[in-house]
């Protein structure tokens, strides 16, 4: 407990800080494509997404790692007014929840689509998606901007996915992101060859779009079929990627969407709050304790003889409110000696 | 809907106070918590990184391993000559090295973090782990090693034991039991024989509950020796085998520590002992090697340099016959906001749910450009039961309440209690609804 207290001065002797702290985040393929049989795998009775876990989800162990859908709006090509599509409804309704949410409304209340290239005056249009939602827990605050690699299997067979990929970047995000979504920042996701060289177009071609508060992925279909020499075969009837995106669920186009799932892996950011106080103890200050140890006899036990400079040994700072009410204790690694002839500057960082 | 304020006694904040119950069973040199087994993943063997005995703090990197791929996570260079965050499969922290003097325990020196580039990556590892520890002092071992060397202003520097480390912790305690006495005319904790086992907090929480400890000593599967602190005053009496009522050791319940003080054999046959300390003397079983095996003490099984080399899968552990259990209660505080929700009589006896009125055709609202008019003449449905089908009893306004909705001063919707079934609710009925929220 303290008996006496200095005061700060806050113009000078605090000052408020952010720092970054990420994490490296890998997602291995074959933990989304196969390693647990599918007991990874959780898929609802709604039929409208599917979970994707880093273990079997029945172990306590095990994390939730991302979502996965498909969807497209209801002027795509895809949509039918016959029945004949499986889903429908909710492949357009999954793609209207994430365009409100992501991409927002336009002047007349419609519902935006995605754009390729975040030009929302213009240009081509995301229509039929694949959407990939990450975890709070993987995406922590947000996806780090230019950190984002998915490479995916995108050879014709069926059978050998990864005979050919293509790896889908956010290269230019860390300078290149824009700001006109109500979600917050995204990036534009670019294409190009991995292994083979599987694309017809351009390498830089973009995609699909990272949202990065948001921690979600939106792909065109194309990457299976428009971009690319031969179009894949995305299950063993050798489908097409329209072809399972209105004849398949959605869970079944999530299966086969990972069927080509090689790598994702990207950094993540979280926001540390600091707030840094400089408590400086002067020459003068401090040199004596309340504490019941400092006196023996009534001498002080740190000093061998009467005519000895005032010591203490300082062991903590606590800080005080206003109304000298303790807030919070920093402890010192070791007790530093303290006597008129010595100065300190004990720097306390608050994170929260 | 109606919205009613909650008036001033019906709302109260209070904490749960909880006493989860830990136990660690110690046995060849590993320890398991909550009986939970080491499990083999398809990667990784354990799957969680760590022991069954650790407490994984993120359980991050479950079924990982660490495995170059050659791949960078981001730019291959972060700064011009340093190379960017690896792709070794597992889940890891970093922070860039910037002005704020930020970083990780792990970093190497103060002189590699000043030499390094503003932007360099400073990592950390997961999993992030806490386990019990196991420290044996013999009566010779040093409780402090002073450093020859004097420090810059003359002052004696050097490194004291955790066990003295606690001396002023355990002299605090001396108005609840005289046992708690680093230093008596009967017993002085720097020249005797003691075990000192610590537990981190993350295992009990606020502290360890009085009385809840119970150490047992088995060899070979037999139970020798029990011990709990019976008086709840932290301090261990022998409840059962040799040593029955006799005082073993101390508990500091809000520190997490057991300090293991009997020296008494627990067993008199021959046969029963067992090298517990890195020497080359077998000793009987006593209190002060209560999950020995934990320290680290790593002799072969015929002791140091004796008989043939370790066989690392039979023979290096201490006292391979023993194992331990450790049971305790910790102590959780729970803070939790309580509302009731009252339902007056006369109160609450109308729905905006659609199927509260008859479904008539001419249930609609009639609207035009200049007016809105809702059908003047609809009934409410009749839902009172009576022994025949039809008609139905007397009418009488009656609701079914499935949920209370909490609103803020502004009426934002915050919180929705359901109940497990709907609550009939007629005019002379009242309910006051009681609503917990661990907060």
């Amino acid at each position: 407990m303290a008996t006496s207290f200095k005061t700060f001065d806050t113009t000078k002797d605090s000052v408020v800080t952010r720092n970054l702290l990420h994490e490296a985040i890998p997602v291995t393929g074959t933990i989304v494509s196969g390693t647990y049989a599918d007991n990874n795998i959780k898929n609802y009775s709604h039929g409208m997404f599917q979970s994707v876990y880093d273990y079997p989800y029945l172990s306590s162990s095990a994390n939730h790692i991302f979502d996965l859908t498909a969807g497209y709006p209801a002027v795509s090509s895809l949509s039918k007014s016959d029945g004949t599509v499986t889903q429908q409804a909710k492949k357009i309704n999954i793609y209207n929840q994430m365009a409100q949410v992501l991409a927002g409304f336009d002047a007349n209340g419609a519902i935006r689509r995605f754009d390729e290239d975040g030009d929302l005056t213009d240009g081509d249009k995301i229509n039929e998606a694949y959407f990939i939602n990450l975890t709070r827990l993987l995406s922590k605050d947000e996806v780090k901007k230019g950190s984002f690699t998915l490479t995916l299997g995108v050879s014709a067979s069926y059978g050998s996915p990864f005979a050919e990929t293509i790896n889908i970047t956010d290269a230019s995000g860390s300078d290149g992101y824009k700001v006109n979504s109500p979600a917050g920042d995204y990036g534009i996701l670019f294409a190009s060859d991995g292994t083979g060289e599987p694309m017809t177009v351009a390498a830089g071609t973009p995609v699909g779009l990272l949202y990065y508060q948001a921690g979600i992925a939106v792909l065109t279909a194309s990457v299976f079929s428009g971009i690319l020499s031969s179009s894949a075969e995305m299950n063993a009837s050798a489908a097409t990627v329209d072809a399972i995106l209105s004849g398949s669920a959605i869970s079944g186009n999530c299966d086969e969407f990972r069927h080509r799932f090689e790598n994702l892996s990207f950094n993540n950011s979280t926001e540390l709050n600091s707030t840094v106080y400089f408590c400086r103890a002067n020459n003068t200050d401090f040199n004596y304790s309340s504490n019941p140890t400092y006196l023996s006899s009534s001498k002080m036990v740190v000093k061998n003889n009467s005519q000895d400079v005032p010591v203490s040994y300082v062991t903590a700072v606590g800080l005080y409110s206003a109304d000298n009410e303790l807030l919070a204790t920093a402890k010192l690694s070791e007790p530093l000696k303290k006597d008129p002839a010595t100065e300190f500057t004990i720097r306390v960082r608050l994170d929260y | 809907m109606p919205y009613y304020k909650f008036k001033k006694n019906d709302v109260y904040h209070n904490v749960l106070k909880t006493f989860p119950s830990v136990k660690f069973l110690v046995y060849s040199g590993s320890a398991y918590y909550n009986n939970v087994p080491n499990i083999q993943g398809a990667f990784a063997d354990p799957t969680r990184l760590t022991d069954a005995g650790n407490v994984s703090l993120y359980e991050m990197n479950v079924d990982r391993v660490s495995a170059s791929t050659g791949r960078f996570i981001g730019p291959a260079e972060v700064v011009s000559g340093v190379p960017g965050i690896p792709d070794n499969g597992l889940v890891f922290s970093f922070v860039e090295k910037n002005g704020s003097r930020i970083g990780f325990r792990t970093l190497a020196s103060t002189a590699s973090w000043n030499a390094s580039l503003y932007g360099t990556p400073i990592y950390g590892n997961y999993p992030y782990t806490a386990s019990i520890s196991k420290e044996y002092y013999a009566s010779d071992t040093p409780r402090f090693a002073p450093n020859p060397t004097l420090g810059p202003n003359g002052q004696r520097t050097g490194s004291v034991s955790h066990i003295f480390a606690l001396k002023n912790t355990i002299d605090q305690y001396n108005y609840i039991n005289p046992q708690f006495a680093y230093s008596s005319s009967v017993r002085d904790f720097d020249s005797i024989d003691l075990g000192l086992i610590n537990i981190p907090s993350i295992f009990y929480g606020s502290a360890i509950k009085k009385g809840s400890v119970n150490l047992k000593y088995y060899l070979s599967g037999t139970l020798l020796a029990q011990a709990k602190d019976k008086n709840q005053d932290g301090v261990l009496y022998s409840t059962y085998g040799l040593t029955s009522g006799s005082k073993i050791g101390l508990v500091l319940y809000n520190e997490g520590f057991l300090i293991l003080t009997s020296s008494e054999q627990l067993e008199t046959d021959t046969s029963s002992k067992s090298y517990y300390t890195n020497t080359s003397t077998k000793d009987f079983p006593k209190w002060i090697y209560f999950a020995q095996s934990l320290s680290g003490s790593v002799l072969g099984k015929y002791g140091p340099g004796a008989g043939p080399a370790p066989d690392p899968s039979v023979g290096l552990i201490t006292a391979p016959n023993a194992s331990f259990v450790m049971e305790m209660s910790g102590t959780s505080h729970t803070p939790t906001l309580t509302m009731f929700a009252s339902a007056q009589k006369g109160q609450l006896n109308q729905s905006s749910n659609p199927t509260f009125i008859n479904y008539t055709p001419n249930n609609f609202a009639a609207s035009s450009s200049k007016s809105y008019m809702e059908n003047s003449q609809m009934t409410i449905k009749n839902v009172v039961s009576s022994a025949y089908a039809d008609p139905t009893g007397s009418f009488e306004k009656t609701t079914y309440i499935s949920k209370v909705g909490v609103y803020d001063k502004n009426k934002n919707l915050i919180a929705i209690a359901k109940v497990a079934t709907p609550v009939k609710k007629t005019v002379e009925r009242d309910f006051t609804f009681k609503i917990k929220l661990d907060i």
